[in-house]
Parts: structure tokens; C-alpha cells; sequence
């Protein structure tokens, strides 16, 4: 009973609708939020919240439930289907039904089979009993009852690949600035399977010495574009006048500001085994070796600066007091690196930063005191403030994630079973012939296939 | 040539674009109310006339987003001002494709042409069209890959909703005669089956791409936020429509409920992820990628 249920197609749309609910849950309510925050923020149905774990829904058991689920119902269906697939029998009509059938067409000639061969279709049943004529099947294309199969096992494919990465999967940070090497390993006690472990008893080493990699900053490098502004305006009455051309559109009075092209890493990359590697890696391009994949996330700047003598080492973005002086300073990011003109040129940046007031009265507000650049003062709110030096560090994280490989090739597989399933031209033709007329009906799946276009061929 | 100049010449070429662009709005907008007209008239000239308004909007639009690709030196499909006019271009294309293969059908084209207007105008009103530098998280294949099969899809799924909604209205029981608004009889119905099937593939490989892009961005090709997520129940919704449509006692009504949802959760994807935080009251709700 159980099993016949779970081999029905009704089942698996039923536990896709449930899992649709279970994702609607995921996106009304804050995940990996801490219950008593979402209390404190006023969350409702805290009862319910608690007890399904719905901050967590998707580690939570009612998720795992239902995906395993999901998961026995199209292995089942999918053992089903191969059973019936590996046995699947064509059995052609009876002559009278073929010939009386409304979609049936004819052709006054009786080479149709010739010419059915030379258009690709091949022979897969003939009648074997009642009288002749006996009617014979002929299909062209691919099995679309198999490709349909295959790319439902790389949707279990895809959802092994899923576990393996919510089990053993783990990220960390790591900010390196020049001349000092960091270590990192690719083994980490913080894994759901290593907490597991921990919840039934099983100790877990918090360190795997044979597994690390020493990472050392050559050099990190900005790149900006010049961003040029035009005035659009955010009134929609002046938007639509600009449209029926009786505003015109006028060049920002701000100037240009600088755009991040690009931030890029050089480093060197030890080996367990003592190789080192030359590595490079930016935005969207990330550096792999074995298993340690490094991506670029961001930058840290330090800047060495001395407020009326008093020397300070402030981190851009961070706010920093100086001793007598009311509320708080902020310094921008810092501008250095390449700026790549839009006249095609390029143009060393000279380091400079911005410094901003933060009132004592409205932490959030930011007053522009002025920009600074290196080696440069600048005299703002009593204070001579004055830009030395800077450093900047690369800010990288660096993940292990032994599904990902297997989740990407199950999505290909998927993509492409799905596409020429979806697209490709599978036809089947139930033929007979008497008296020098035939009798053909054709019936076909997949968007390009053309009922009209074989019809036409054969009556060439 | 000086920055000076550089602004007033991409000043003087925005505004040709922008007065093309509103120009295609208001096309649509005028196909839309001839398509009332047509619903309330039920004279099949005025279908016609709907049909070619959008043919001569489809020309309007062809030569908007190839202005564009000049104006840029790209193809334009890096932002949401470029994609919903890319959109609503796909949709009326896809739309008078599908029409031009039915038997004196007209009447999806006012649903086309409504969304398309919606898509014009929100990108016209909300949306800056300066043309500015990638930043670097968007410098990538996949999400250029991503965002146009997307799009694609979503245009795909906009024609198949037109026409089921049209179908479940004004549907015919014969192919003898025609009803009020032409042929709708199950051939024409089946276009909602056929355009799925098309659009699905592209859905799943936009949510593929940009799970990809996502894994050489930050490396973690799946965070559960919400855009992923109400993808995720798109594709899901349309995976059960597609089920559906073999099993024989849910092929009619059930379906055509699933196809509109699956619409319902497209438009929740595209633009609508935040709504919900008003609707249910609900103060942390994660709005990331809206």
C-alpha cells in the first residue's frame, strides 16, 4: 500500500507542493535568527516558530522529512518507470481502428515505408496476428520516456550533492596584509556532521595539522572607473518630461566619482606537501587548488595619521575619537590603485580618503570635513589632522565543499535531459498499406516536432 | 575628447533612448486599450488591429534595444531598467510567434501588451537608465547567462499564462465554428503545455547559472534567501504543472491552476518578494536581492 503510494506521480506532486510551503515558510520568516531576537522584534506564532524550527527550516527535520521523502518517492517512481521502460512493448492497431481513426491520413502510394527509412524512422513493431494488411509502428528521435528518466536521477544526484554540502561543507575568513603569512586549514570541527557527532557522544579532533596551507600576500590592487553623472531625476512628473523632451537631461555638478572596477589579489600558496604556488584571484574569479578554493571578498585599509601630533592608526570605515574633541571621526574608503578614464586612459591614483564628523547628538549622521590626501593636512574642527601612510590588507574566505562538484554536474545533466526532452522532435507512425493506399497516423512530442513537416516529406 | 564632452554626448544619446523608450510604452498602452475595445466589441477587426499594434511596437522596441547595445558598447542585460525592457520585448515576441500559429485568435495579446506596459513603465519610473560600469560582483558570464535566461523564461511564462487565462474564459467545445474571440478551442489550448515546456528548461538553467555564478562569486552556490528561494518555488509550481499534464484526471482544470500560480510565483520572484513583508505584518523578514 505505502509502496504503491509512493509510486505514484499524484504522491510526488503532492510533496512538491508541500515542499513549496516549507519554502514559503523559509522566506516569510528570518532564518538563522535566534528565537529570543525574534521575540524581542515582535515576531508572531512564536509556538509554532519554536516547535517546527522555523528560523531554521531548512536543516530543520520537518525539511530533511519531507526532502527524504521526496527523495523515496523518485527512487521508487524511477524503479517503476525502468522495470516498464526495459520491458516496454509497442503494440500496434488493428487495420480497421487505423483505418477508421479520425486523425489517420492517406497517401496514394504505396513506397511511404521506402521512403518513412530514408526520413530516419526505423521499424520497432509489427502486428503479428489477425489478417493482413498488418499494421507496423516506425519511430524517429530519442526515447523521450528515457531522457525524462535520466534527468530525474540527476535531480537525486542534485539532492545528494545538497546533503553532502550541508553536512560537510565549511567557510572561513582570512585577512592577510603583506609580509605576514597566514594558516589556514581545510579541516573544521564546525561542520553539521562533526556537530552531530558531538551531540551522540563522538569526540571531535579540533585540529588537523596535515591539512594546512600557508598563504602570503605579494600584492593587492584596486582598480576604479571613472564614473561620469548625469542628472536623472527621481520625480517621476520630470522623468516622463525628459521623455516628451521638454526637460533635457544635464551633467551631474557632483563631477565624477570613483567606481570599484576591480580588487585583485597576488599571493603565495603552501602546500601541505611544500609547494608553493603562484596565485592570482579577483572578483568572481576565484583560485583552486586541490581541495582549498580562495575567494576574493573585499579589503581592509589602515591608515597611519597623526591629529594635532597625536599619532593614530585608524581603520577606514571605523570610527576614531581624538582626545578633546567632541563626537567622533570617520575616515572613507581609501581611493588607490588604477583609474580607468573613460577618454581610454589610465591614471595611478594618488591615495586619498575623506574624512568625516559624526556628531555626538546623531551617531548615524556623517559631515564631510574634507578630503586628505597622502602627505597631505588638513585642518578641521581644531584639529590639524594628517595623512602619513596607509596599508591595505586582501580580505579573503576560503571554503571546502565536497558537493559542489556533484551538484553541478547533476544541474548539467538535469539542463540538458530537460532540454532535449523538452525541445527535441520524438515521432512515432503507425503504417499500413492495401491496395496502393496507405494509411498513416502520427503522433509526436517535443516543441520542435512537426506532425505537418513529416506528413509533407512523405508525400513529396 | 574631455569629460565635459563625454557627459554631453551620453546626455544627448539618453535622451533619444529615452524618448523611444517611452514612446514603446505608450504603443503599449495604446495596444492595451484596444485589446479592452476588442474584449468589449467582440468585433474581429479590432483583434487585428491589436495584433498589428503590437507587430509596430515589436519593430519600435528591436530598434530601442539595439540603440541601446550601441549607446553601451554591450548587450543590454546588465540591470533592471535594461532586463524589463528586454522582457517585454521577449514576451511580445514570443507572443506574436504563438499567434501568428492560431486561427483568428487575438484577445492574449491585451494581457501581453498590459504587462509589457507595466514592464516599460516600472523601468521608466523606478529605474535609472545612466549607463554605468559593471561593479565587480556582477563581472561574470554566468550572470549574464543568468539574467537572460531568466528573462526569457519569465516572457515565456507571461504568453502561456495570456493564454490559459483567455482559454478558461472564452474557451470553444468545437473546431466547426469560431467562438466570440476566434479559435479557442484545445489546439490553442495546448500552446500553454507547449510554452511551459519551452520556458522550464530556460527557468531551470537560470536558477543553475546563477547558482554557479553565485558559487565563484562567494563561493556558496545556495543561500536560502529569498529571490533563491521563491525561484526555487517558481520552478517547483511549474514542475508540478508539468506533472500534471500527465496525469490524465489533472490534465484540464487542475493544470490551468497551476499554470496561473506558477505566474503568480514568477511575478513574487521577479518583483514582489517584498510585498510580502507588508502583507503579513512580519518586522525581520530578509529582503535581500529585491
Amino acid at each position: 500500500m505505502l509502496y504503491r503510494l509512493l509510486s505514484s506521480l499524484k504522491t510526488s506532486v503532492y510533496i512538491l507542493a508541500f515542499m513549496c510551503l516549507i519554502f514559503l515558510i523559509g522566506t516569510i520568516f528570518p532564518q538563522g535568527e535566534n528565537i529570543e531576537d525574534y521575540i524581542k522584534a515582535g515576531g508572531k506564532y512564536v509556538a509554532v516558530v519554536r516547535a517546527l524550527d522555523f528560523l531554521d527550516i531548512f536543516i530543520s527535520p520537518l525539511f530533511l522529512i519531507t526532502t527524504a521523502i521526496l527523495l523515496l518517492n523518485l527512487v521508487i517512481c524511477l524503479f517503476e518507470r525502468f522495470k516498464i521502460f526495459l520491458k516496454i512493448k509497442r503494440t500496434p492497431m488493428d487495420f480497421q481502428s487505423l483505418k477508421n481513426h479520425p486523425n489517420r491520413v492517406t497517401f496514394n502510394n504505396a513506397d511511404i515505408e521506402k521512403r518513412l527509412k530514408k526520413t530516419g524512422f526505423k521499424l520497432k513493431a509489427e502486428a503479428q496476428s489477425g489478417a493482413p494488411p498488418r499494421v507496423k509502428i516506425y519511430e524517429k528521435g530519442l526515447q523521450y520516456w528515457w531522457l525524462s528518466w535520466c534527468y530525474h536521477v540527476g535531480i537525486i544526484l542534485a539532492i545528494f550533492g545538497f546533503f553532502l554540502t550541508a553536512l560537510f561543507a565549511f567557510e572561513k575568513d582570512v585577512l592577510l596584509y603583506p609580509e605576514k603569512p597566514e594558516t589556514i586549514s581545510l579541516y573544521s570541527e564546525d561542520t553539521r556532521w562533526n556537530e552531530f557527532l558531538r551531540d551522540i557522544g563522538v569526540e571531535v579532533s579540533d585540529k588537523q595539522e596535515k591539512n594546512e596551507y600557508v598563504l602570503t600576500l605579494k600584492e593587492f590592487r584596486t582598480e576604479y572607473y571613472q564614473g561620469l553623472k548625469l542628472d536623472y531625476p527621481k520625480e517621476k512628473l520630470e522623468r516622463l518630461a525628459i521623455g516628451i523632451g521638454t526637460k533635457k537631461l544635464k551633467p551631474s555638478k557632483k563631477g565624477f566619482s570613483y567606481m570599484p572596477r576591480m580588487w585583485l589579489t597576488s599571493l603565495d600558496v603552501k602546500k601541505p606537501d611544500g609547494n608553493i604556488l603562484d596565485a592570482e584571484l579577483w572578483v568572481n574569479r576565484p583560485f583552486r587548488t586541490g581541495s582549498l578554493t580562495l575567494y576574493q571578498m573585499g579589503y581592509e585599509q589602515k591608515v597611519n595619521m597623526t591629529a594635532n601630533g597625536q599619532r593614530l592608526e585608524v581603520e577606514a570605515r571605523v570610527p576614531f575619537e581624538v582626545k578633546g574633541v567632541k563626537g567622533k571621526f570617520v575616515l572613507g574608503s581609501l581611493k588607490l590603485g588604477t583609474l580607468f578614464k573613460r577618454d581610454g586612459t589610465t591614471e595611478e591614483i594618488k591615495p586619498v580618503t575623506t574624512l568625516y564628523h559624526i556628531p555626538e547628538s546623531d551617531p548615524q549622521a556623517r559631515e564631510v570635513l574634507g578630503e586628505v590626501g597622502l602627505g597631505e593636512k588638513l585642518d578641521a574642527r581644531g584639529v590639524l589632522f594628517e595623512f602619513r601612510d596607509y596599508k591595505e590588507g586582501s580580505y579573503l574566505s576560503y571554503r571546502k565543499d565536497p558537493g559542489v562538484r556533484l551538484v553541478g554536474l547533476a544541474c548539467l545533466f538535469v539542463f540538458l535531459g530537460l532540454f532535449v526532452r523538452s525541445l527535441g522532435a520524438w515521432y512515432r507512425i503507425q503504417y499500413a498499406a492495401e491496395r496502393k493506399i496507405a494509411y498513416v497516423i502520427v503522433s509526436s512530442r517535443g516543441i520542435l516536432a512537426d506532425k505537418d513537416r513529416i506528413i509533407r516529406k512523405l508525400n513529396k | 575628447m574631455t569629460p565635459e564632452e563625454i557627459l554631453l554626448r551620453d546626455a544627448f544619446l539618453l535622451g533619444i533612448e529615452l524618448k523611444l523608450f517611452w514612446l514603446v510604452a505608450l504603443l503599449y498602452g495604446i495596444s492595451f486599450i484596444i485589446g479592452i475595445s476588442y474584449l468589449i466589441s467582440s468585433n474581429s477587426g479590432v483583434g487585428k488591429t491589436l495584433t498589428w499594434g503590437l507587430r509596430i511596437t515589436l519593430i519600435i522596441h528591436t530598434i530601442l534595444i539595439i540603440f541601446r547595445t550601441f549607446e553601451g558598447m554591450r548587450p543590454p542585460f546588465q540591470n533592471l531598467y535594461e532586463t524589463l525592457s528586454w522582457f517585454a520585448w521577449f514576451a511580445n515576441a514570443t507572443y506574436l510567434y504563438a499567434q501568428s500559429r492560431w486561427r483568428e485568435v487575438h484577445l492574449p495579446g491585451f494581457i501581453v501588451a498590459g504587462i509589457a506596459m507595466a514592464a516599460c513603465l516600472y523601468s521608466l519610473l523606478t529605474r535609472s537608465p545612466v549607463i554605468a560600469p559593471v561593479p565587480p560582483a556582477l563581472q561574470s558570464h554566468w550572470y549574464e547567462v543568468h539574467v537572460i535566461t531568466a528573462f526569457l523564461s519569465y516572457a515565456v511564462f507571461v504568453v502561456s499564462f495570456s493564454v490559459e487565462v483567455c482559454f478558461l474564459k472564452f474557451k470553444i467545445n468545437t473546431e466547426e465554428s469560431p467562438g466570440m474571440f476566434g479559435y479557442m478551442d484545445e489546439n490553442f489550448r495546448r500552446w500553454t503545455h507547449r510554452l511551459v515546456l519551452f520556458g522550464f528548461p530556460l527557468l531551470t538553467f537560470a536558477v543553475f547559472s546563477g547558482a554557479a555564478w553565485a558559487n565563484d562569486a562567494w563561493g556558496r552556490y545556495w543561500s536560502w534567501d529569498p529571490k533563491e528561494t521563491w525561484s526555487l518555488i517558481t520552478w517547483t509550481v511549474y514542475a508540478m504543472y508539468l506533472h500534471s499534464k500527465t496525469i490524465s484526471r489533472w490534465k484540464g482544470p487542475t493544470a490551468s491552476v497551476l499554470n496561473i500560480l506558477g505566474f503568480i510565483c514568477m511575478i513574487m520572484t521577479f518583483i514582489g518578494v517584498n510585498w510580502l513583508v507588508k502583507l503579513l505584518d512580519i518586522p525581520s523578514l530578509h529582503t535581500y536581492a529585491v
